[in-house]
């Protein structure tokens, strides 16, 4: 029973999945060896299978995962967690975002921890980086002995050429255990290899012991649905989820399953730079928004404005400003001839000026003004 | 006099070269006579190089449509011709039109021209418009462009046009979202290894769940 309790978390993220937008469902399977050495026990080989997935919408993200560990002692330990995310709208640089989980572990029968947490964050967003705030609260476990957790952290984060910088300070409240960590956490991408690694120390401790510990881990990709991970090193103790410090190794494969094989986690160090010069704030809402089909060697573009009169001009109109057609309440609707490729596109509400409608890459144009991007296949 | 005669001479012929050039299409006759004239002239240095010139024709006319001046005009004209000549040299004398386009386009946003020719060798006998026009739209996006061009050559190899397309919308998505999430993702997230932690969070690599 314990066990099945251990799983539910997991089997409840990948149960709901199907029924929610499949197409933004993503997710893998790690299959690694180790060779682990927990803190006052002997050194034991380790095979893990854990398989994580992810539902996005949005600014709403849901996570769930699970462990399932088997030692050379014959013994096996499982561990699952769902986690959620939803960011609010920006407010200028700021941005604030609500988190929960909650997961479950067992080793054999000898112990299991249950945890359920929540926090609140508070995130700036500065070119090159940001900072973020945030408090957590919640409870943990073991067998029927509950105690409360709080903690509060800050850190900031920064993108360099080729590399995610993050630092941290955290400190937690367990019961009465206390404790604060300070966390430095790099990551470097070049090509299919992305490299990672983590420096902390826990400073200030109460019943959670103090230390150094770092991590280094690689991640090669073989193929977008295949890749090596390795990784090592010592790390701390975890009185949420009742592990124990320990140093490991392990090497194994991932295998990028679901739809798609999630490229766009091929290279996180895009992702995160990829906002840097996306204005640090939300960049201002375009009073018209556009969105496009493409079929047969004609492109459809159906445009959202409060106007009575909206044309688009484009490289497939030869720049001649085109009248679209009302289709509706504050749509307006044009059918052209398109080819592949690359394209350029303004629009034009009211006789005013040109504009780069949202839902296309604005562009400096080279004439003083902005024009939109598209891509057609 | 000698010279004065060569020079409007010259100026003769650049004008019966630039009224020809014009007169091969009507579409120019939007521009302004001095305009026509220059453009009309990059126009024909396009197609005597074997450059597609219906770029730079639409950048012109994307100038007129918006009243740019002469010099702003001319000098868009101008810099496109570059960008597709050094698309071209990068891509190949065998590229499409539309390819170079593209091509020009990563390549003006800041895109090494050496991508370009690294994504020709890793997509020898496949269209590369799509890729391109990716790798164009993920840096006007604001992704660093090296980094751009490091993503798509590294997808280049297994994506069809189709899922470059859906790894752009993905991408865009991402961006939506906002750096906190990605910042969360890059530091607590691998490829799906989705975590939630109390700290900063955990480096979400291969480490074995941590109970003996």
């Amino acid at each position: 029973m314990d066990r099945r309790r251990a799983w539910l978390p997991l089997a409840l993220g990948l149960a709901a999945a199907p029924g929610l937008l499949v197409s933004q469902v993503t997710g893998a399977v790690d299959l690694t060896a180790a060779d682990v050495h927990y803190d006052g026990y002997l050194p034991s080989l380790a095979a893990s299978l854990s398989p994580a997935a992810r539902w996005q919408q949005g600014l709403f993200t849901l996570d769930a995962r699970a462990t399932l560990l088997r030692f050379e002692s014959g013994n096996s330990s499982s561990q699952g967690l769902v986690a959620a995310s939803a960011f609010t709208p920006s407010l200028g640089r700021w941005r604030g975002e609500l988190a929960a989980t909650a997961g479950a572990s067992r080793y054999e029968h000898f112990a299991s921890y249950r945890d359920a947490l929540a926090a609140v964050r508070l995130h700036f967003l500065a070119p090159g980086g940001g900072a973020w705030i945030g408090v957590t609260f919640g409870g943990t476990a073991l067998g029927s002995a509950a105690r409360p957790v709080s903690a509060a952290t800050l850190a900031v984060w920064s993108v360099r050429r080729g590399a995610t910088l993050t630092a941290s300070m955290t400190a937690t409240r367990i019961g009465d255990t206390t404790y604060t960590d300070l966390s430095g956490l790099g990551e470097w991408t070049r090509g299919n290899v992305i490299l990672n690694g983590a420096l902390g120390a826990r400073v200030w401790s109460r019943f959670a012991g103090r230390g150094v510990y770092g991590e280094a881990g690689a991640v090669i990709a073989l193929r977008p649905s295949l890749a090596l991970v390795f990784a090592g090193g010592r790390y701390a103790t975890d009185p949420t989820r009742g592990s124990i410090a320990g140093r490991y190794a392990s090497a194994g494969l991932r295998i990028v399953g679901l739809r798609p094989p999630r490229p766009e986690r091929f290279d996180p160090r895009v992702l995160l730079a990829s906002h840097r010069d996306a204005a640090a704030a939300d960049p201002p809402v375009a009073p018209a928004s556009i969105e496009f089909t493409s079929a047969a060697g004609t492109c459809t573009f159906v445009v959202h404005a409060v106007a009575t009169r909206v044309e688009i001009a484009s490289d497939l109109s030869g720049w001649q400003p085109v009248l679209l057609a009302p289709a509706g309440q504050d749509t307006w609707t044009v059918t052209l001839p398109v080819t592949p490729g690359l394209h350029r596109l303004n629009v034009r509400l009211d006789g005013g000026e040109w504009l780069v409608p949202g839902g296309f890459t604005p562009v400096a144009d080279e004439f003083g003004g902005s024009v939109g991007l598209f891509v057609v296949r | 006099m000698t010279a004065l005669r060569t020079a409007a001479l010259a100026a003769a012929l650049a004008g019966l070269l630039a009224a020809h050039a014009a007169a091969q299409d009507p579409r120019l006759e939007r521009l302004d006579p001095d305009t026509r004239a220059a453009v009309a002239a990059l126009v024909d240095s396009a197609r005597q190089s074997g450059v597609p010139a219906e770029a730079l024709i639409d950048r012109a006319l994307e100038g007129a449509a918006k009243q740019a001046p002469e010099p702003r005009i001319v000098a868009a004209v101008t810099t496109l011709l570059g960008n597709l000549r050094e698309a071209r040299a990068a891509l190949g004398a065998s590229t499409t039109a539309p390819e170079l386009q593209a091509g020009a386009s990563a390549i003006h946003l800041g895109v090494p021209a050496a991508a370009l020719t690294r994504l020709r060798a890793v997509r020898p006998r496949q269209p590369l418009t799509i890729a391109l026009s990716v790798m164009a739209d993920l840096t006007a996006r604001g992704v660093p462009a090296d980094s751009a061009a490091a993503a798509v050559l590294a997808l280049a190899g297994s994506l069809r046009d189709d899922q470059f397309l859906a790894f752009r919308r993905n991408v865009e998505r991402d961006i939506e979202l906002g750096a906190p999430a990605a910042a969360a993702a890059s530091s607590s997230v691998r490829l799906g290894a989705g975590a939630f932690t109390t700290d900063a969070g955990s480096s979400g690599s291969a480490r074995p769940l941590r109970r003996p």
